[in-house]
């Protein structure tokens, strides 16, 4: 054959449902799979970090400070943690808005089972029962119903923050187990447990996403559903197994929580609702272009992180960091989009 | 060039300026040459086709004549006029273009539809003036002598009626006033593509009554038959060049197919099935679904079996359920003589059936992911090992698949979204024939397919089916299931209404029978 140009079809173009849903698909420009693959643009974002730091470094003093950096990096890992939990039901095609209330209602209860006597071996496991039933129930409403998970999820997190303020009184309860706390906070290597947590989730979810035919059906089933589906993949289990997963991890990350504040706020989990998912969605512009990915993720939260810690110590406002979320978040998904039409054009 | 006789070709108008000329249209895009030099010339009052491959510039051009892309080189005239390149104002130059997805809100009625576009009134908050509309597109509908029920829902709307909201809606933008009445070029993009047979003769039949008001017609079709039948003649574009301008009465079908693909085409027909007592793979007893009430067929080992009917007579649920997709309500269905009970698709791939759905985009591939990752989803399991996917097998096994189904360029990593339809649908071929299923079901297997890639994946499935499969072809294009099958099954009322053996099969042999009053 000749050398001939492949004109892309209007039959070609990316699948316009898409669009008009909001949840992962419609922010999927293009696709490709494993590190050795795609343009320069997968590390434009990891370049922007390191010129962000490395003017943090060169022009604000008060960076030059391990200091302040470990504790820039530690203070974040929470969100880092349900930022990597975010992306599990993202992938599918879905959203999960629960999980930040997941994380303080599993806390919350934790710790008052343990104040009213029940050993922390038994408490853990009612904690991770509660997160457990709360993705069972997300993933049956979504699922098995067609409830949209959006709502579904909105309506979840809602109940959960209720649930926290039932269960604490309406007042934030300390005195959380010391095994609890070094199980958090004891440091390795200099660096404490919560954040190589954050880490071992991301290289994990690395792992399931880019190497395993899991990672491959979440993909699948999140992009185009049908076509999973005739492709003899089982689509309503994988997509309630990531619910179920959200739901479970994310108590998991409660006790995180638990061990690494010492104490529950029931009133907490509304400052971690935006924040994880401006992460994820932001990490689909790095690594694995997008795609919701978990180093993507790690570097956008990094990102977020620098970005806003120069503006505080440059002598911004708490104010900024919701600001600063916030725009990323807009922004990420505009990228995507963008990066989406530029493809099917032409 | 025997053209059904529902369509009746007119001769072209009187010789006046052309309505659509362009000369030696040149485009690139970085440094690739998509128009090498296109020249067209469409009369008015004429159907013009305009035929080529995918990848062949059809797209570029109309493309710069709605003033998406600005040329390089080359000058258009319309009715005589010198047409400003690049196009800046689409709708005031006389050209509409009505592409193969209409875009209607199926909730909507018609006239909602043709108002959303068309303009409620003047003001975005101002009152809709629903009788002015109504009056105006009635007047629009008298002059092309056809009527569509302006306060239907969309969603009810019969597929060339809603050709018809297309092509009503591209008048109405190039507001059709009595002055310019006739000065229009309306370039139908595939509209026939998705449309069942007499859906396609009605629309065909429209576009010619639009020619008749004056009107130039451009038609994009991958559909021969259709040109043969509506035409009055055709340009063939190539690789980004004109190489054939002809009328439709003085050419035949081979030597169109010849200029579109720089090749002669050798004919090909299966090899007859030669004898009876090869084993029944594929065997339906009594089916019942949604629409099919009692489906009876054996498919043998070797054999290629054409299915169609009418639209909306069942043939095309068949698909669906041996793909595991629909229930089957009643009825028994077996593979190699063992019982296949559907729960869902895994179980039709477990067993051995194989479909290639007829919603390329929907049902048969992500276009967002690579083609080697649509590939190898079925048999991603298989291509692991303890440390996950392993990556070279994966590469390998989709590169063979690629390459067999005749992927052009092959290149895997690829995304879906930047292959031309033939080759997407190369990949889904790919796909689902690495199975080495024993039972292929193909449901319009070439739809939004040019010709060359048509033949090379009829090709594969000829050579599949002499390996030993059952292969069955549901389709409504009745020129291909005469050119590949064995026999061919005609569905009306959800149940068999004839099985022409191959000695008697003809498209007028399918028509016919097709239209068999329903018992």
């Amino acid at each position: 054959m000749t050398l001939k140009s492949d004109t892309p079809t209007p039959s070609g173009a990316p699948d316009r449902r898409a669009g008009t849903r909001l949840s992962a698909e419609g922010l999927i420009p293009s696709g490709r799979s494993l590190f050795g693959s795609g343009g320069p643009q997968r590390f434009a974002l990891l370049g922007i970090l390191a010129i962000i730091l490395v003017l943090c470094l060169v022009f604000i003093p008060e960076f030059r400070s391990w200091r302040l950096i470990a504790s820039m990096i530690n203070s974040q890992s929470i969100i880092l943690l349900l930022a990597l939990v975010a992306t599990i039901v993202l992938r599918t095609g879905g959203f999960d808005l629960s999980i930040s209330q997941t994380m303080v209602g599993s806390a919350a209860l934790t710790i008052v089972l343990v104040k009213s006597g029940v050993p922390l071996a038994a408490a853990v496991p009612l904690a991770v029962l509660l997160g457990a039933a709360v993705g069972a129930l997300n993933g049956f409403l979504v699922v098995k119903i067609g409830v949209d998970s959006f709502v579904t999820t909105l309506g979840s997190y809602s109940a959960l923050a209720g649930f926290a303020y039932l269960v604490t009184d309406s007042s934030i309860v300390a005195g959380v187990p010391d095994e609890l706390v070094n199980a958090v906070r004891s440091e390795v290597l200099g660096i404490p447990l919560v954040t190589w947590y954050a880490w071992i989730l991301a290289l994990l979810l690395w792992f399931v996403y880019q190497r395993t035919p899991l990672g491959r059906y979440m993909l699948f089933v999140g992009g185009n559903p049908d076509a999973a589906r005739l492709a003899g993949i089982r689509v309503q289990a994988v997509r309630f197994g990531a619910y179920l997963a959200s739901g479970i991890l994310s108590s998991l990350v409660g006790l995180i929580f638990l061990g690494y504040f010492g104490a529950v706020d029931p009133g907490t989990g509304g400052q971690y609702m935006l924040q994880p998912l401006a992460a994820a969605f932001l990490g689909t512009t790095a690594i694995v272009i997008g795609r919701f990915n978990s180093l993507g993720t790690v570097v956008a939260l990094y990102l977020l992180i620098v970005g806003i810690t120069g503006l505080q110590v440059l002598g911004a406002q708490t104010w900024v960091t919701n600001v600063f979320y916030g725009l990323a978040l807009m922004i990420a998904v505009a990228a995507s989009k963008l990066a989406g039409r530029k493809k099917a054009l032409r | 060039m025997s053209a059904p006789g529902t369509v009746r070709v007119e001769p072209a108008a009187v010789r006046a300026p052309d309505a659509l000329r362009v000369e030696g249209m040149v485009k690139s895009f970085g440094g690739v040459r998509a128009l090498r030099g296109v020249d067209l010339a469409v009369r008015p009052g004429e159907v013009h086709a305009l035929l080529g491959q995918n990848g062949c510039g059809k797209s570029t051009l109309v493309k710069i004549l709605t003033g998406v892309h600005a040329p390089d080189e080359g000058r258009a005239e319309f009715f005589g006029e010198p047409l400003a390149l690049p196009v800046s104002d689409p709708a005031g130059s006389g050209i509409a273009v009505v592409h193969q997805d209409i875009g209607l809100a199926d909730s909507m009625t018609v006239l909602e539809n043709l108002g959303a576009t068309g303009g409620y009134g003047t003001r975005l908050l101002a009152p809709v003036q629903t009788s002015r509309q109504r009056a105006r597109f009635g007047r629009l509908m008298d002059r092309i002598g056809f009527a569509v029920p302006l306060d239907a829902l969309v969603s009810e709307l019969a597929p060339a009626e809603r050709a018809m909201v297309g092509i009503l809606r591209a008048m109405d933008r190039l507001s059709l006033d009595e002055a310019s009445a006739g000065r229009h070029v309306f370039i139908l993009d595939e509209p026939t593509a998705a449309l069942g047979r007499e859906d396609s003769v009605r629309l065909l039949e429209l576009m010619r009554t639009v020619a008749r008001t004056g009107a130039a017609v451009v038609f994009i079709s991958h559909r021969l038959n259709e040109v043969m039948a509506a035409c009055d003649r055709l340009t063939v574009l190539r690789d980004g060049a004109t190489v054939l301008t002809a009328e439709v009465a003085s050419v035949d079908r081979h030597a169109i197919i010849a200029a579109m693909l720089g090749r002669e085409l050798e004919e090909f027909f299966p090899s007859p099935p030669d004898d009876d007592a090869r084993e029944v793979r594929l065997r339906l007893e009594g089916v019942r679904g949604e629409v099919l009430r009692d489906l009876t067929l054996t498919v043998r080992s070797r054999e290629i079996v054409g299915v169609t009917g009418l639209a909306g007579m069942g043939q095309d649920e068949l698909p669906q359920m041996l793909a595991g997709a629909h229930r089957v309500l009643a009825g028994a269905v077996e593979v190699d003589g063992a019982p296949v009970v559907f729960r869902d698709p895994a179980d039709a791939i477990r067993s051995g059936i194989a479909v290639v759905p007829g919603n390329r985009l929907r049902d048969g591939c992500w276009v967002a992911a690579s083609a080697q990752e649509n590939v190898t989803l079925p048999v991603i399991r298989s291509l692991s090992g303890r440390l996950g996917i392993r990556g070279g097998a994966e590469r390998r096994t989709a590169r063979a698949a690629l390459e067999r189904s005749g992927l052009n360029p092959l290149e895997p990593e690829r995304p879906m979204s930047s292959f031309s339809g033939g080759n997407q649908q190369k990949v889904v071929f790919a796909k689902w024939l690495q199975l080495r299923p024993g039972v292929l079901v193909l449901h319009e297997p070439t739809q939004g397919v040019d010709a060359g890639a048509a033949k090379e994946l009829l090709e594969q499935v000829v050579q599949h089916a002499t390996e030993g499969a059952a292969v069955l072809i549901v389709s409504g294009d009745h020129e291909q299931l005469v050119e590949v099958c064995h026999r061919v099954l005609v569905i009306g009322d959800g149940t068999v209404l004839a099985d022409i053996p191959r000695a008697a099969l003809t498209e007028q042999a399918l028509l016919a029978a097709s239209s068999l009053p329903m018992p």
